[in-house]
């Protein structure tokens, strides 16, 4: 029998190896077939492929991706919000955007929903090969030590794959066609009894909320550097809290997440004055069949929401410049 | 540290290449080195708990040496009632006060007495429960001279931390795990590489399996009270295979751990879901706890001799004492005393512990006979409901859940749970073809190629559908 694991520490070593070798391949399969298919991807690729100028760039998260129809907001809109998406990254995406200007934009839209600066989100950077387009990791390594830059930098370049095995699974199917970014959703929230609605409800806040860390501090800077970005490049930002169901919103209720932010997002508005904040939440709380599910859109939803969204937003132009 | 953390991905190499090329030298070398290690591993969640560990084995220690100084009966049953006081006043104090505190205020309301006794602030130590049976276990052993006392502190102390078992077992016998402890191991190659298979094979359960099902899980039992039946006994299907996942890919962690240091420690689990019957079942299922209580709890109380109503008594005072091993409230109470139940018909028919029951279910064929089938379906429903309990959060939640499921309450699914039920279909494939092994990897028939692809495809299955994020295993609670 042998003193030592030289043989042993031998086939660990060979079959790292050949382990490392397999993702490598698996990577350049991941970031190929799954990350270009993805929606995100289609999105950037469906934006960048033209120049014509925007009216209206809606960025943001899911509440902003299947909320608004561009083709219904009456003017020249594309829709770049993507699932997922904290101010964190919106605020990077936002940052090449109008440093890059591929495309000019006169008014940008962006979330204010109760769990906009929620903590969780700011290290909810999930896609991170995707994201490694706009965020530089080792910025954000250097400059935020606890946003984790160089875990993700090393996942994103070495394991994107990582806990995506269900990504890869639907890279399988046909990509779903997007509208100038935009999807609508089938209304299937109504269809549920009321008690599973509020189940339902009561899941998705927790899941936005559960965590509590309501104004974290790092995304509220996030959000401060969006507004600054679109006064810095002449672009008006519009604020919205977006619609959700009356179940949602009565879950929300028992969290306050709002005062909680208030004061601090009422001083980062105040100092961007051409900003606009427009509080939609409870506008279709007796209207279950505007919703997909409890806190988004349904396709009915999007397309009423979108001309309302347009139509409030154009008069108060009008408004300031009478 | 948890086995399925960056850190101890860290920490296993640096310790197994320390101990292999550096304390290699010397017996105590190497126990000093895993006492050292051990203590790092169990300090890496809170140092102060330490202090309980280094008292205990200190404490026992000291019996096992008071306990070759004397044959003097009177003074063996002193020195064996400090150990048995000191753990268990651990135990109890952590443990269970609260409970019996509580316990004895609801009982005074209900006697229309008001009392006040005050509740404290104690946090559990992990791990408490496992190691103060197994010191135990060595002083009643060396008290009942079934097991030489040592005189070697570090290899006690070792076998008292030894960090693959420290936390969730298994809960090893001095007799069986100490003499590990007095040579110096060599290393073995078969060992070890059968050893890192384990692991694989465990964290796929803990990582693929468990914590995957963890989610649905968790929603079901949380909005019971909102569930159609069809998607409550689902959740109690999952449940059943979560908490086989999770704490039997902790022991096969474990155990594979041990095995690349040159340790054998007991088989914990042998597919106790293909039980033919309960008392097979309890002979699968987390068998160093099984075995403890019945040498140490259930024979001293007679075991299964006596009348049938003494036998009973016997069955029922052992399931209860380990419910509420495992945790200190009614529902695990509950648990115990309903399988004392599911227990008492072997006793009144009179059980058949044959060699037929030892053996794997279905013995060198692939399909067992349509009774045997049964068996197994019939015993693995009654220990899923019995889960109902475990993972109910109060013995009311529990008895309001099965209600719920009996009232045949119909309404949509929230999911259709695809992917967990193929998760179960998995392992249960993977363990009825390879039920006869000690673990499903022990693939050494096979050619290296096919092994290999067999492990990469193992893990990256896990690196793709895995649930990271440090979940604790479940057993670190009790």
């Amino acid at each position: 029998m042998a003193m030592k694991p030289h043989a042993y520490l031998g086939r660990c070593l060979a079959f790292f190896v050949v382990f490392l070798l397999c993702s490598t391949m698996l990577q350049q399969i991941y970031v190929r077939l799954v990350v270009s298919r993805g929606t995100n991807a289609t999105t950037d690729a469906q934006f960048y492929s033209e120049a014509s100028p925007l009216t209206f760039l809606v960025m943001g998260d899911s509440h902003a991706k299947d909320g608004v129809d561009p083709s219904e907001l009456g003017a020249s809109a594309f829709n770049f919000a993507s699932y997922g998406e904290g101010y964190f990254q919106t605020y990077w995406k936002l940052k090449r955007i109008v440093e890059e200007q591929p495309r000019q934009i006169e008014t940008i839209i962006l979330p204010l929903d109760d769990h906009s600066f929620a903590s969780y989100r700011r290290y909810r950077i999930a896609d991170t090969v995707y994201w490694q387009r706009y965020i530089d990791y080792l910025a954000v390594s250097r400059d935020h030590p606890e946003l984790e830059g160089m875990t993700k930098f090393l996942t994103a370049n070495l394991f994107g794959y990582f806990a995506d095995g269900r990504s890869m699974a639907k890279a399988l199917r046909k990509p779903e066609p997007l509208r100038s970014g935009f999807k609508p959703r089938p209304e299937a929230f109504w269809k549920l009894s009321e008690s599973r609605r509020n189940l339902d409800a009561t899941a998705r806040a927790r899941i936005h909320l559960g965590r509590g860390g309501f104004a974290d501090p790092v995304l509220l800077e996030a959000f401060r550097g969006c507004l600054e970005l679109g006064k810095a490049h002449g672009i008006r930002i519009v604020v919205v809290a977006f619609p959700v169901s009356r179940e949602y919103g009565d879950a929300l209720a028992t969290y306050s997440a709002r005062s909680v932010y208030r004061d601090e997002v009422d001083r980062i508005l105040r100092s961007s004055p051409l900003t606009l904040f427009l509080d939609f939440q409870q506008v279709y709380f007796d209207r279950g069949e505007m919703f997909a599910d409890p806190d988004h859109l349904s396709a009915q939803g999007s397309t009423e929401f979108s001309h309302l969204l347009g139509n409030t937003i154009r008069q108060s132009e009008a408004a300031n410049v009478k | 540290m948890l086995f399925n953390s960056l850190e101890f991905m860290l920490f296993l190499p640096i310790v197994f290449v320390t101990y292999w090329y550096g304390a290699h030298r010397s017996l105590r070398l190497q126990n000093g080195l895993i006492v050292a290690a051990s203590y790092v591993f169990y300090g890496w969640w809170d140092w102060r708990f330490l202090s309980l560990i280094i008292i205990s084995s200190v404490i026992d220690f000291g019996v096992g040496l008071g306990l070759a100084a004397t044959d003097e009966p009177a003074r063996r049953k002193a020195l064996l009632g400090t150990s048995v006081m000191v753990n268990l006043g651990f135990l109890g104090f952590f443990k269970y006060y609260n409970f019996f505190v509580d316990s004895l205020v609801r009982a005074g309301e209900n006697l229309g007495l008001n009392l006040h006794p005050s509740t404290l602030q104690i946090v559990l130590p992990v791990g408490i429960s496992f190691y103060t049976f197994q010191t135990l276990s060595y002083t009643i052993d060396v008290y009942h001279r079934k097991c030489a006392p040592t005189r070697d502190v570090f290899a006690f102390f070792a076998f008292v931390s030894f960090f693959p078992q420290l936390v969730a077992g298994p809960i090893e016998r001095a007799k069986d795990l100490l003499p590990q402890f007095l040579h110096r191991r060599r290393f073995d190659l078969e060992l070890a590489k059968d050893g890192t298979r384990q692991i694989l094979w465990g964290l796929t359960k803990k990582i693929l399996i468990a914590d995957n099902l963890a989610a649905s899980v968790d929603t079901i039992f949380a909005n019971y009270e909102s569930l159609s039946s069809l998607e409550l006994l689902i959740g109690a299907l999952l449940f059943s295979f979560q908490i086989y996942g999770d704490f039997s890919g902790y022991s096969d962690i474990a155990l594979g751990t041990a095995r690349l240091f040159g340790f054998e420690l007991r088989k914990n689990f042998d597919t106790p879901y293909f039980s033919r019957n309960i008392s097979e079942f309890w002979r699968r299922w987390h068998i160093s706890l099984s075995s403890w209580f019945r040498d140490y709890l259930w024979i001293p109380l007679g075991g299964n001799v006596g009348s049938t109503f003494t036998r009973i008594k016997n069955i029922v005072i052992t399931f209860t004492v380990s419910g509420l091993w495992h945790g200190a409230s009614w529902n695990f109470v509950a648990w115990g005393l309903l399988h004392a139940v599911y227990y008492v018909p072997s006793i009144l028919l009179g059980s058949s512990k044959g060699r037929r029951e030892r053996q794997a279910s279905a013995e060198s064929i692939l399909v067992s006979t349509v009774r045997e089938l049964m068996q197994i379906g019939t015993t693995f429903l009654m220990t899923m409901l019995a889960w109902i309990f475990f993972r109910a959060p109060t013995l009311s939640d529990a008895v309001e859940y099965l209600t719920r499921i009996a009232s045949l309450h119909r309404d949509t699914m929230t999911s259709y749970y695809r992917e967990p039920l193929a998760l179960i279909a998995f392992v249960v494939t993977v363990e009825w073809i390879q039920r006869s092994k000690d673990h499903p990897l022990q693939i050494d028939h096979l050619p290296n190629p096919v092994r290999w692809l067999i492990y990469l495809a193992l893990i990256f299955l896990v690196l793709l559908l895995g649930r990271f994020g440090n979940r604790e295993f479940i057993y670190f609670q009790f």
